[in-house]
């Protein structure tokens, strides 16, 4: 194993609540505009809840090389970011070398709109009267397999289905595999979209705003924060070997250094304990990364505005960055895109490529006060600057599964 | 390993039923097959669970619970859980196509309904919720991932599961498949026009589809030395694999199987190994005219002329088609292939199909020493999944 070989982001395509493509959703971010308002794409029921960030405003023909009888919306958004991904890194899809190239994604929940219509009929009509075409739709695989079509990428091939660390461990894998030696290029990343079916089962679920008596509202480690606001969203990242992105000349935005991923042993989402999970994949990350608690110049924070996680993840950065850099921004783009589940990790990836771009670190959206306790410096109201060359992001799954991640910006100059 | 397919729960039931070529296709009972075109499948039955002991699996999703079952037998006879790395370093990745079938269909339900739903089904449906169980049960602290790639999932597992090893981010990785039978993916999988009325029949001339079937099947994987120092009882060396993608068409191979062949010398390269080390191929072998003609040509492809020296089988003529279990099922039966040297028949095999002219181990099980081994996936959606393996020296 060759481990000097460096893993450079060099691609970046997010289709989010506060912006498609690059430049859009890091000038909304950091300009501090948040997507979640009143649901407009569906009906969402008797529910009491009525907030999520939407996509709004998003074309799928523009993103397709070749027309397409039938996607569902996660797939649209996954070919959204593909396409983004793709313009963004400078890459010609028609020079990529057969079968070397990696593809792997991830969603949490993927194509349960397809499924839910699919079902509809067999429970209306019965088992004759379904739509056989879309039924290979309803499979989770089937947005990778249709970009793997489009672009002809016949490489290395996965789909996670893994909750809100589906985009995350693409990310994990690619890293490994293009420090290996197994691959020079990967794209990777996640998608989520938003539908009833996801918005009611969520809501019921007891994992969304509101969970008390308080006001429906997203607000990441506040002291009023009472569940988390849904986003919908996909990002597609080009993960690179150095070299190879030196060779065609490609901006570089930032080297992968590091990466932890780690479990809370025990069940249910329900369970509080100053972030010991969390703790240990930042502690890995950084111990992978070689780089220390502080040198690390802002941390891109997994919390939603759920009770228990945001506890926990504000303990754990307390206890891995408390003594040694006290004063670390710490936010989280999520009060301003929502809780994007499948496509949460290779956001938070974006968000810190963002910082780092703007020189400034976006402000947590939706955030008041913070909770009494949490001894963080809590970026709020507007974006603070900030010269952000290292950031630990964080993406944690509520069943427990948690990575941490480390990116350091690469100096165009210092590369050589 | 640990397994529950519709020829009976536990590997040595599950690997004798295959030795004899025992058929688990029979009339399906578990869910109204009434205006359903066709109504055999391979299914686990409750008596099948008990005699094996696997007591309550736990949760309230059939397709879970048999991953639980198989994942327990797994690591039960594996003896990891004595190892002092175990809660640290030990994860899971497990595979599927419908994931938690029955929570989903009890969740679409009720929303279709307007009524209220189970927080637990859709916990569950969100297919991570499987790898939580399993880690659950014994409070793994390890990566978790549930992987969704049509029924190359359960190999996909496995070389995913060797990723993580050879990385260092695990000293062992339960991996493994499952998936269930249900009303959802009967429809759909009807609807898709490649299951046969007929018996299952792969490779064979008169072969008019595949028979899906569900269960589970877990492999756990170590790291070679972790394995050795604490005295482990070692199966057989998972020397790589590899997976990728036809970037052909949905649901149709590719032409002359060019995707799966490149899967296969994906893996062999991976596993460092020439072709020509090849002892013994367990196939995808679905019963579809396509899938047995094209994973044919795949294997000349890749073998050239010694293709024709090395026995094939498909173990899905006697378990059905487990969907995201299949790869893990084939992956036992591989590595039980090179414990035992006995290679399982493909039963139901009448006449010779001209095209399909590999040396095929038809209806009677072969004794042969096997020293290596490939095993061959594919799914919908064009993704193709390889793994070798390989009889430990003593």
């Amino acid at each position: 194993m060759n481990q000097d070989r460096q893993v450079v982001i060099t691609g970046i395509g997010p289709v989010t609540a506060v912006g498609t493509g690059w430049e859009e959703f890091r000038e909304g971010l950091i300009a501090g505009e948040s997507g979640i308002r009143e649901i407009s794409t569906f009906e969402p029921g008797d529910t009491g809840r009525k907030l999520a960030a939407e996509i709004e405003e998003f074309d799928v023909e523009e993103f397709l090389e070749t027309p397409k009888a039938y996607l569902d919306p996660s797939a649209e958004l996954a070919f959204g970011a593909m396409s983004l991904a793709l313009e963004n890194s400078g890459i010609d899809p028609g020079s990529l070398p057969p079968g070397q190239v990696g593809l792997a994604l991830g969603s949490a929940y993927g194509s349960i709109e397809t499924t839910a219509t699919f079902f509809q009929d067999l429970l209306d009509k019965g088992p004759r009267f379904v739509k056989p075409f879309l039924f290979p739709h309803t499979y989770s695989n089937t947005p990778a397999g249709l970009i793997s079509i489009e672009y002809s990428l016949t490489g290395r091939h996965s789909n996670f289905a893994s909750g809100a660390v589906s985009s995350i461990l693409p990310m994990v894998e690619a890293f490994d595999r293009i420090r290996q030696g197994k691959e020079s290029l990967c794209f990777v990343g996640g998608y989520e979209s938003l539908g009833e079916i996801l918005f009611k089962g969520a809501g019921q679920a007891g994992l969304l705003s509101p969970l008390d008596d308080g006001a429906e509202h997203c607000s990441p480690f506040g002291a009023t924060r009472n569940g988390f606001i849904l986003g919908e969203g996909a990002g597609i990242i080009v993960m690179e070997e150095l070299s190879h992105a030196e060779a065609r000349g490609a901006h570089v935005y930032a080297r992968v250094a590091g990466a932890g991923i780690v479990s809370d042993g025990r069940l249910g989402v329900d369970k509080c304990d100053d972030g010991s999970a969390l703790a240990s994949a930042m502690q890995l990350a950084l111990q992978t990364s070689s780089v220390g608690a502080k040198d690390v110049d802002a941390v891109c924070a997994s919390a939603n505005g759920s009770v228990i996680m945001d506890y926990n993840e504000a303990k754990a950065i307390e206890r891995v960055f408390g003594t040694g850099n006290p004063d670390l921004p710490v936010s989280t783009p999520k009060g301003s895109i929502g809780e994007t589940l499948g496509a949460c990790g290779v956001l938070q990836a974006a968000a810190s490529l963002a910082w780092m771009e703007a020189g400034s670190v976006s402000p947590i959206m939706g955030l008041q006060e913070p909770e009494e306790g949490f001894n963080l410096n809590l970026v709020k109201g507007q974006a603070i600057p900030a010269k952000v060359n290292r950031v630990l992001l964080n993406a944690a799954d509520p069943g427990g599964c948690v990575v941490s991640m480390v990116l350091e910006r690469v100096e165009e100059a210092s590369i050589s | 390993m640990g397994v529950v397919s519709p020829l009976g729960a536990g590997v040595s039931t599950a690997w004798e039923a295959m030795c004899r070529g025992q058929s688990g296709i029979s009339e399906i009972a578990s869910f109204d097959t009434e205006g359903f075109r066709f109504t055999r499948g391979g299914e686990i039955r409750d008596e099948a669970l008990a005699a094996a002991g696997a007591g309550n699996t736990g949760g309230e999703d059939r397709a879970t619970g048999f991953m639980i079952v198989a994942a327990r037998e797994a690591v039960d006879s594996s003896g990891l859980a004595e190892s002092s790395e175990f809660l640290d370093h030990t994860s899971i990745i497990v595979s599927t196509n419908f994931g938690a079938i029955q929570a989903g269909e009890r969740l679409l339900t009720s929303i279709a309904a307007n009524e209220e739903a189970r927080a637990s089904d859709f916990l569950d449906y969100g297919f991570q919720g499987c790898a939580d169980t399993i880690a659950g049960l014994w409070g793994l602290r390890g990566a978790r991932a549930v992987l969704s790639l049509s029924c190359s999932s359960g190999t996909a597992a496995i070389v995913q599961g060797v990723e993580l090893i050879r990385a260092g981010r695990a000293k062992a990785v339960v991996t493994g498949g499952y998936d269930a039978l249900s009303r959802f993916a009967w429809s759909g999988l009807s609807a898709l026009r490649t299951m046969t009325k007929d018996e299952l029949r792969p490779f064979d001339k008169n072969r008019g589809g595949t028979i899906f079937s569900e269960g589970a099947a877990a492999i756990v994987i170590e790291n070679m030395d972790h394995a050795l120092s604490r005295g482990a009882p070692v199966l057989a060396e998972v020397l790589g694999g590899a997976t990728n993608n036809n970037a052909h068409h949905m649901t149709a191979p590719s032409k002359e199987g060019e995707g799966s062949a490149l899967v296969m010398r994906a893996a062999l390269q991976d596993a460092g190994i020439q072709p020509s080390e090849v002892d013994h191929i367990n196939t995808h072998g679905t019963g579809t005219k396509y899938n047995d003609l094209t994973e044919t040509q795949a294997i000349k492809t890749v073998f050239c002329d010694s293709a024709y020296r090395i026995p094939i089988t498909s173990v899905k003529s006697m378990t059905g088609h487990m969907m995201g279990a299949a790869g893990s099922i084939e992956a036992m039966a591989a590595v039980m292939t090179l414990r035992d040297g006995i290679i399982p028949p493909t039963i139901n095999f009448n006449e010779p199909d001209p095209e399909c002219d590999l040396d095929c181990v038809v209806n009677r099980s072969r004794n042969a020493a096997v020293r290596t081994v490939l095993s061959n996936s594919a799914g919908i959606g064009g993704c193709n999944a390889a793994v070798v393996f390989r009889k430990l020296e003593s």
